[in-house]
């Protein structure tokens, strides 16, 4: 948006007044700097590190507690590093990632199908001498 | 701000500072970057601004806007960690601070993204504060001066330089624009 104002007025740019360019610094400026904000968490917990210390200084209590500053370094470093970990995973490796864990689950249920199975064989080698094949096969497929 | 809001800026009440905090922190971000080049620093000296304008809170006189009283306070802590920082360092974080701006989906923003604020954060430190308070915070040259202890003559004699610097900026933009 500003853009198309500034390229406007740049053809007459030598000729601008103080007043106008000013105008224009401004505005480009705060256009820079738009994506930079508080995020909410943060805003939150700052006010929450506020709070805190007006408990503990009225409380009497700085005593022994920290300094609140450094633990509002750290709160803000820990968010930090939690949202640039949720930020930096790329999304083939999270795909890639549920692909094992699928495939993982597919091999300890294939695993544990095939112990459930066993039984059911030993079972059949058990029950064959007494029943036959036909009951086999059926105890065999309720277990799959 | 009323009166009423202000009085519980300055008894503490945690709901006021609450608004004040979601009002006001993203302009004294933005402003704390352009003074110490870089965003974690930046937030670093909010936060420590923040802080120290809640404990002094008593202390308020309304001589100033509450908000322009704990920008000041704000910006002594953008100068404390100034003041840590030697210069090579700080134009490092400039650098780094500049590649993260300008890491946008649209690339055709990003040749050309945060070029004032790479103009403004190569300045030295009183230049440096004069151009923010003048063009991002709105403060009178007045205002700055007295806030800076300079005389306003001093005050004009660096926005006017800038204001050169920055023209000279915009108009290559501005040509980029048009090729």
């Amino acid at each position: 948006m500003m853009r198309g104002d500034d390229s406007d007025n740049m053809d007459n740019m030598d000729n601008m007044d103080n007043i106008e360019m000013d105008r224009i610094i401004s505005a480009r400026l705060r256009e820079e700097l738009a994506e930079l904000y508080v995020r909410d968490e943060w805003a939150s917990e700052m006010i929450r590190q506020m709070v805190d210390d007006g408990v503990e200084r009225t409380s009497g209590a700085d005593e022994g507690l920290g300094n609140p500053v450094s633990r509002t370094r750290n709160w803000r470093r820990r968010c930090q590093s939690i949202l640039n970990a949720e930020l930096e995973i790329p999304l083939p490796a999270i795909v890639t990632a549920g692909a094992a864990v699928v495939a993982t689950a597919l091999i300890v249920a294939t695993s544990w199908q095939m112990n459930a199975v066993r039984p059911s064989v030993h079972m059949w080698r058990v029950s064959e001498s007494h029943h036959g094949m036909a009951v086999i096969v059926q105890e065999v497929a309720i277990k799959l | 701000m009323g009166e009423e809001n202000i009085s519980r800026l300055v008894e503490g009440a945690p709901e006021a500072w609450g608004d004040f905090v979601h009002c006001h922190s993203d302009s004294l971000l933005r402003m704390a970057v352009l003074l110490v080049g870089d965003r974690d620093l930046a937030q670093d000296a909010l936060q420590d601004g923040l802080l120290a304008a809640y404990r002094a809170r008593a202390g308020f006189r309304g001589e100033a806007r509450f908000y322009t009283w704990v920008t000041a306070i704000v910006i002594n802590e953008c100068r404390k960690i100034n003041r840590l920082s030697a210069k090579r360092e700080r134009a490092v974080r400039i650098s780094a601070a500049m590649s993260e701006l300008a890491h946008r989906e649209d690339t055709s923003e990003s040749t050309e993204f945060g070029s004032l604020y790479n103009a403004i954060a190569s300045l030295g430190e009183q230049e440096r504060e004069v151009v923010t308070l003048y063009y991002f915070n709105d403060w009178k040259v007045s205002s700055i001066a007295t806030f800076l202890g300079l005389r306003e003559g001093t005050v004009k004699s660096h926005l006017a330089r800038a204001r050169n610097r920055l023209r000279s900026i915009l108009r290559r933009i501005g040509e980029g624009d048009d090729e």
